[in-house]
């Protein structure tokens, strides 16, 4: 009896623990602990995502001043930022910057007021970018935080998971 | 093997086992929605602070998406290239601005960023204590020219008529409307870009009236800035091809109503399409991806040679 009693309860220990993995998942950052997106410069990670995600508009970088004012950040709060912006004719973007200490969670924010603004912009524009900005990547890595843009999410997030940092 | 001696005492610990994991999955999905729904509120809450009032819906066709095809206008295009004025003003010597505090916070956190101004020797400097308004180009010109030391009011879908019954943007993480910041500071310089979005209106009249009481809000709050109304800049050859209302013949009628406008109002018509423009006048088709918005180094050219013409 005792055996059966320990047999359930590992049972129940372990369907708990999928049943949580698997509810988690659309809430939880892609890696919240992925070191190599940590370490990453934004310059080359912006770059690695720009080279390999397919993005329909040409991507350029924008002026670091700009930055600040399109996602209303003070420079304090930054230590290093790349963005990546389209002409105008789509909604993609790619913006990796990197934060200083207990400013991640705010930068986090900012990324999410600027998909907002440009929900806005794009609504009675281009409703087809709506999709797009719908489903952004918006995830923490350390003091990194990392927005992308595009139309396939989901080859974003691969690309970031399987980001290797190849600085020495 | 698990040896079962109580047959009945084990169906019922199997079937409370049952039940208790039934309850536990069902508290862990509920906990994980309400965290999520917890996440959205919040995000959504957040995001409210920085989104501009509604527009009201004026009953214009602003649609973008136009069917290709018949455009009966289009053997005009070699017209559409519209001469630049060259009775441009001489220019005043750019004043250093100090930020002042006019225009009404609602995120009280961080003041309205005036742009420092750029050296009087420097291609841009003609930009200093300038305010460019416009549309979605404007806002490539904001994102690539380079052109940092003006002050920009300019939002994707921007038309005439939200700018003149005052439609707050974000700007620096305030929400303002044009006349704050034609209060907040006094310029050397007003351009003015618009009437791509209003290309599909029903009455070009609507358009001209609208844009004439901007500019009279203008000179009412900026009586010393020269006023610039820049024209409607040229599509692609293909876009003019298959857009029947972004097209070029449409974008000179409106630029020839345009400069008459200026001339009215005693303002200046500045159309810097030359260097963007092939010798049919269309937009060189490797400076736009969808035919009408501008890449990065182009809005460079775009930048340089609006510069050259504002300095004339």
């Amino acid at each position: 009896m005792k055996k059966i009693k320990i047999f359930t309860l590992v049972a129940v220990i372990i369907t708990m623990g999928f049943v949580m993995a698997g509810c988690g998942k659309d809430t939880k950052p892609v890696s919240d602990d992925n070191v190599a997106l940590e370490q990453a410069s934004s310059t080359d990670l912006s770059k690695y995502l720009i080279e390999n995600i397919e993005f329909k508009d040409s991507m350029s970088i924008v002026d670091e001043e700009i930055f600040f004012s399109l996602y209303d950040l003070d420079e304090i709060d930054v230590k290093e930022v790349t963005l990546y912006a389209s002409t105008g004719a789509t909604a993609e973007e790619v913006a990796v910057i990197k934060t200083k200490d207990g400013k991640a969670e705010a930068v986090e924010k900012a990324c999410r007021k600027r998909i907002e603004a440009q929900k806005q912009g794009f609504e009675d524009y281009v409703p087809k970018e709506l999709e797009k900005l719908e489903k952004p990547v918006i995830m923490k890595a350390g003091n990194s935080v990392i927005m992308v843009v595009c139309d396939d999410r989901e080859a974003a997030e691969k690309l970031l998971a399987n980001y290797e940092n190849t600085e020495v | 093997m698990i040896r079962v001696k109580d047959k009945r005492k084990f169906k019922l610990f199997l079937i409370i086992s049952v039940i208790l994991l039934i309850v536990l999955i069902w508290c862990t999905i509920w906990v994980n929605i309400t965290a999520a729904e917890r996440r959205a509120a919040e995000s959504l809450q957040s995001n409210s602070n920085t989104v501009a009032v509604e527009d009201e819906d004026k009953g214009k066709d602003t649609d973008k998406d136009s069917e290709p095809g018949d455009n009966e206008e289009t053997d005009n295009k070699q017209e559409v290239e519209v001469k630049p004025q060259e009775d441009v003003l001489e220019e005043k010597p750019p004043v250093i601005q100090v930020p002042e505090e006019k225009v009404e916070p609602v995120q009280p956190t961080k003041p309205m960023v005036v742009p420092e101004s750029v050296p009087d020797g420097e291609a841009f400097a003609v930009f200093n204590n300038t305010l460019i308004i416009g549309d979605s180009r404007t806002e490539g010109f904001k994102l690539y020219s380079g052109v940092k030391n003006a002050t920009y009011f300019c939002m994707k879908a921007m038309t005439i008529d939200k700018i003149v019954e005052g439609k707050q943007i974000s700007v620096d993480g305030k929400k303002v409307s044009v006349y704050d910041l034609l209060g907040a500071q006094t310029y050397d310089k007003v351009i003015v870009g618009v009437g791509l979005n209003e290309l599909g209106w029903n009455h070009i009249e609507t358009f001209l009236g609208h844009y004439g009481t901007l500019i009279d809000k203008i000179k009412e709050k900026q009586p010393t800035a020269q006023i610039y109304l820049q024209a409607v800049l040229p599509v692609t050859k293909s876009r003019n091809d298959t857009d029947k209302v972004h097209n070029n013949a449409q974008i000179y009628w409106y630029n020839e109503n345009i400069i008459k406008l200026a001339e009215e109002k005693g303002v200046k018509f500045v159309n810097p399409a030359a260097a963007l423009t092939d010798e049919q006048g269309f937009i060189v088709s490797d400076a736009s991806t969808d035919g009408v918005h501008f890449t990065s180094a182009y809005c460079k050219v775009w930048a340089k040679y609006l510069a050259e013409l504002l300095q004339k």
